[in-house]
């Protein structure tokens, strides 16, 4: 059964026909005439739990609030195989540069080629199922990371973002990286050791101008992918290490107030990237012996 | 082996739920600079679909990890779940359990991902 009907009839069952359901999962009421035209109703099967738009004629799950790009999955929703991501997960943002233009194996004709223009920037709405690498792709590491996912290269923490409203976050990426490297984390290589920056890549992936505002693009990419790691590739254990070192190098940074903040919100999103798209959880990193009290001052 | 989600009962737990103080998690998504720029009624709104999806997951565990959740009610849990020091301040005593649920669901479907894979 495919999410959508499934989390309609558990709504339908706990709230009832008609439109309380529809408001219940919402959270607001939700006019039949306000979805018009627009996207109604819920997934088709084929494109696992990608939003159709069809003229619907039932209110359930309608309007403006269950379209595929208001439609958040639950974290534990986002997955490979179902990869109809949220909006912000699919968004190729402004690159136009950053192309990868395989067809798709699944759908071929459609939406795997992300920044096509046509598009409008929606990278791919379901798993992209590329199986040879692209000369222009500055991120091929291998392809069974990049199905369904967002490519590492466009996450919020690399430098393909540098001057948006993310800069803060690259920033702060520059002095979690300089922490974690006095800590004796490299992020830049994964448990096995394994180198997992080509500078070549990275040397494609370099913008003009190479450093701004005192940081490398160089650097950042190390910690994006770092941070990519972290979501993939690190085990329990190691993330707890590094979450746990961070933790007191932003204690003795802490008089540093603004940089301070840019951490914090660096640890935000580790925290984040890593429940919400990697294999761990929270409750997984309590267990191999993290302390949340920790994790609780820091963002206090 | 099915797993236990919850060390409470679910009509405790959802008293719970019902209990959490949100006003803070509103007040900053209504912040347009912090936030969203949210109204208070269109903030209420979703404070009572984020109660309803925590009260879902209580009730449907054996579903838990198939609910979808919208845009807004997922970007209210977020900032919920994380920045707020109410809720991470209760990690030092347990974690909440209206969280906690969130959390278990989330690795066990992790662990569901990794095994079809």
């Amino acid at each position: 059964m495919i999410l959508a009907e499934k989390t309609r009839r558990l709504y339908q069952r706990e709230f009832g026909d008609g439109q309380d359901y529809d408001a219940a999962w919402a959270g607001i009421f939700v006019k039949a005439e306000t979805c018009g035209n627009v996207r109604c109703r819920y997934s088709d099967g084929e494109r696992g739990d990608v939003w159709r738009s069809h003229s619907g004629d039932n209110a359930a799950m309608s309007g403006a609030a269950i379209r595929m790009e208001n439609a958040a999955m639950s974290g534990a929703a986002i997955r490979m195989e179902n990869a109809a991501m949220s909006g912000a997960a699919i968004r190729c943002g402004q690159r136009s540069d950053v192309r990868c233009s395989h067809p798709c194996g699944e759908c071929g004709d459609v939406r795997c080629s992300y920044s096509d223009g046509e598009r409008g920037d929606v990278w791919c709405s379901h798993p992209c199922k590329t199986t040879t690498l692209c000369k222009q792709c500055p991120w091929p590491p291998d392809t069974l990371s990049l199905r369904g996912r967002s490519n590492p290269a466009l996450s919020t923490l690399s430098p393909e973002r540098i001057g948006g409203k993310n800069q803060n976050t690259v920033d702060c990426c520059i002095m979690a990286d300089g922490l974690l490297r006095q800590a004796g984390i490299d992020l830049s290589r994964n448990d096995q050791g394994q180198d997992r920056l080509d500078e070549d890549r990275d040397d494609i992936r370099k913008p003009q101008g190479g450093d701004s505002a005192g940081f490398s693009f160089r650097r950042a990419s190390l910690v994006g992918i770092g941070l990519w790691g972290l979501r993939s590739r690190f085990s329990c254990s190691r993330l707890s290490e590094i979450l746990s070192r961070m933790s007191l190098a932003f204690d003795l940074s802490a008089r540093r107030r603004m940089q301070c903040a840019s951490l914090r919100g660096v640890f935000v999103r580790m925290v984040m990237f890593c429940t919400r798209y990697g294999r761990c959880s929270l409750a997984k990193i309590r267990l191999t012996g993290f302390d949340f009290t920790v994790l609780s001052s820091l963002l206090t | 082996m099915k797993t236990q989600l919850m060390n409470r009962p679910v009509e405790q737990v959802i008293a719970s739920i019902r209990a959490l103080d949100l006003e803070s998690v509103k007040v900053r998504l209504m912040d347009p600079e912090l936030g969203k720029g949210w109204t208070r009624d269109y903030a209420d709104g979703i404070e009572r679909g984020y109660r309803n999806y925590l009260t879902m997951l209580a009730k449907y565990q054996d579903h838990a990890e198939d609910i979808l959740l919208s845009k807004d009610v997922d970007e209210f849990l977020h900032t919920h779940i994380l920045p707020d020091d109410q809720v991470l301040g209760r990690l030092r005593g347990g974690i909440p359990e209206s969280i906690c649920i969130m959390l278990r669901t989330s690795g066990r479907s992790r662990l569901r991902s990794k095994k079809r894979g």
